[in-house]
């Protein structure tokens, strides 16, 4: 079953840059991850998915048309795109309760353990403006899980994070994906981080899709992730590839 | 509805946690105190000769619906809207389940029913001053029905407020159009006759339209038609605005 389905997504900002002719699938319980380059286009795909930039092309989610169902959609899904937006006024328990304001049942207690969860508890009543870069990712991750979505978007999410807390939002997102099989799109331009935690990838380079494939397949021709990406962009550029 | 009250209760609770909104209204109260003192100096001074007894309910009506609420209404909105977007929080609100006219309708009212929190506060610390100075207390539900009938042209003033901020590209600069648009429109109120009054500023006191006058049928309408029209349109041009932006 496809969890999100796009078709022609494009995209193009006033420097003429942006996503052109995206299309790809994500089926339940997939870790895909978008891998490229600083500005190939995976946060604005991501941004186009929770309807934050205007897009032409098709946008499917849990089999519903993103613009005519975005409550329903919103309700099923957590995102965590560039930096966390954070109201750095409010504390971190109030940060996440502002943020589940549509989600009755989301209780003090689950509040508390998903902040238990990213290592933020004994913080909750601090405000998220004093936070660390890595501080604010984790909370930022905190309220893209806190209400247990089917479907979680993450624009690098290991961002600012230390070694420690880049294996343990692995091992979350990993722990998720198999107990609950929540599906996760994650984009990153670290290859080592998309072959630690994808199943699936999907090489973006300059604004288009150039390849896809499961982790398996593409390090089944390549000793690495690293190499894979290298060999597909060469390729694309026509470069010979040694 | 029920998530559009939600969403409009929550994003009033961004406004309580700033200070400012608080500061402002203590004093918008001490300037109230201080025209009960300036009275009271008065009568001192010329020895009891010249005793003012002004209903300071009334009096204060239109220090706070020209100036001071329009400029809560202006905070708010600018923070809601200009601040979010600069801040990069406005994504977290688009991120919830709700359309992007549920977003903005929510800010909208939570700006509007912060203006009428602070009418109401004024209200009640006029009538405290009322008592305090001794002066008798008359009509009061008729009083707060004048306050509460000037909230409806509020509307427009946070519509207004509202599509300024659209088009501005720093909170800074939303702010400082805001105030000038603003007084740009009272001034042809007062000095632009036929069309200072076809703008809806013109419409602060709205209660006059209704309390106290007798108005034509022909020109009520006229009047509801300028203000009810007025914020549909810099609604809906908020809209459009709102909904072709980038986050």
């Amino acid at each position: 079953m496809n969890v999100v389905e796009i078709n022609n997504l494009t995209k193009l900002y006033r420097n003429n840059r942006g996503i052109r002719n995206v299309s790809f699938t994500v089926q339940k319980g997939d870790i895909l991850g978008l891998l490229g380059p600083n500005g190939s286009g995976k946060t604005t795909i991501m941004k186009a998915m929770l309807n934050l930039v205007n897009s032409t092309g098709n946008i499917s989610i849990f089999g519903m048309d993103l613009h005519d169902n975005i409550e329903e959609i919103m309700m099923k899904t957590g995102a965590l795109i560039e930096s966390p937006a954070l109201y750095k006024d409010m504390t971190a328990y109030q940060n996440i309760k502002m943020n589940t304001a549509m989600h009755s049942h989301i209780t003090r207690e689950r509040i508390e353990n998903i902040l238990d969860t990213v290592h933020l508890l004994p913080y909750k009543n601090d405000k998220a403006g004093r936070f660390s870069l890595g501080m604010k990712q984790r909370l930022g991750l905190a309220i893209a899980l806190v209400t247990s979505p089917e479907l979680i978007i993450l624009d690098e999410p290991v961002n600012g994070l230390d070694i420690e807390g880049v294996v343990e939002i692995r091992e979350i997102i990993k722990k998720l994906n198999k107990e609950r099989n929540v599906t996760f799109l994650i984009s990153s331009h670290m290859a080592g981080e998309i072959e630690k935690t994808c199943n699936k990838v999907a090489v973006i380079y300059e604004g288009e899709i150039i390849s896809q494939a499961t982790t398996e397949d593409a390090l089944r021709l390549h000793p690495s992730m690293e190499d894979y990406f290298l060999s597909i962009v060469k390729d694309r550029r026509g470069e010979i590839i040694i | 509805m029920n998530a559009l009250l939600l969403n409009t209760k929550s994003e009033l609770k961004k406004l309580l946690i700033k200070k400012k909104y608080l500061v402002l209204t203590i004093l918008g109260a001490v300037i109230c105190l201080l025209r009960l003192g300036g009275n009271m100096l008065i009568a001192k001074v010329s020895g009891g000769d010249v005793v003012i007894k002004s209903n300071m309910i009334i009096s204060m009506l239109g220090f706070t619906v020209d100036i001071l609420v329009p400029l809560i209404i202006f905070m708010a909105v600018t923070d809601l809207f200009a601040s979010e977007i600069q801040e990069d929080t406005m994504k977290a609100a688009l991120m919830r389940p709700q359309t992007r006219f549920k977003v903005m309708t929510a800010k909208y009212l939570a700006a509007f029913f912060a203006g009428c929190a602070v009418m109401l506060v004024m209200f009640v610390v006029s009538l405290l001053v009322q008592v305090l100075s001794g002066n008798p207390l008359s009509d009061i539900p008729r009083t707060l029905l004048i306050y509460v009938v000037d909230m409806i042209p509020l509307l427009s003033i946070a519509a207004m407020a509202l599509l300024l901020n659209m088009i501005s590209k720093s909170p800074t600069l939303a702010m400082l159009l805001c105030i000038a648009a603003y007084i740009f429109f009272k001034y042809l109120n007062y000095y632009g006759s036929t069309i200072g009054q076809m703008i809806f500023t013109a419409y602060s006191q709205w209660h006059k339209v209704w309390i106290g006058t007798l108005l034509p049928f022909g020109a009520l309408i006229s009047k509801i038609g300028i203000l009810f029209g007025s914020i549909l349109i810099l609604y809906t041009l908020s809209y459009i605005i709102f909904d072709k932006k980038d986050f």
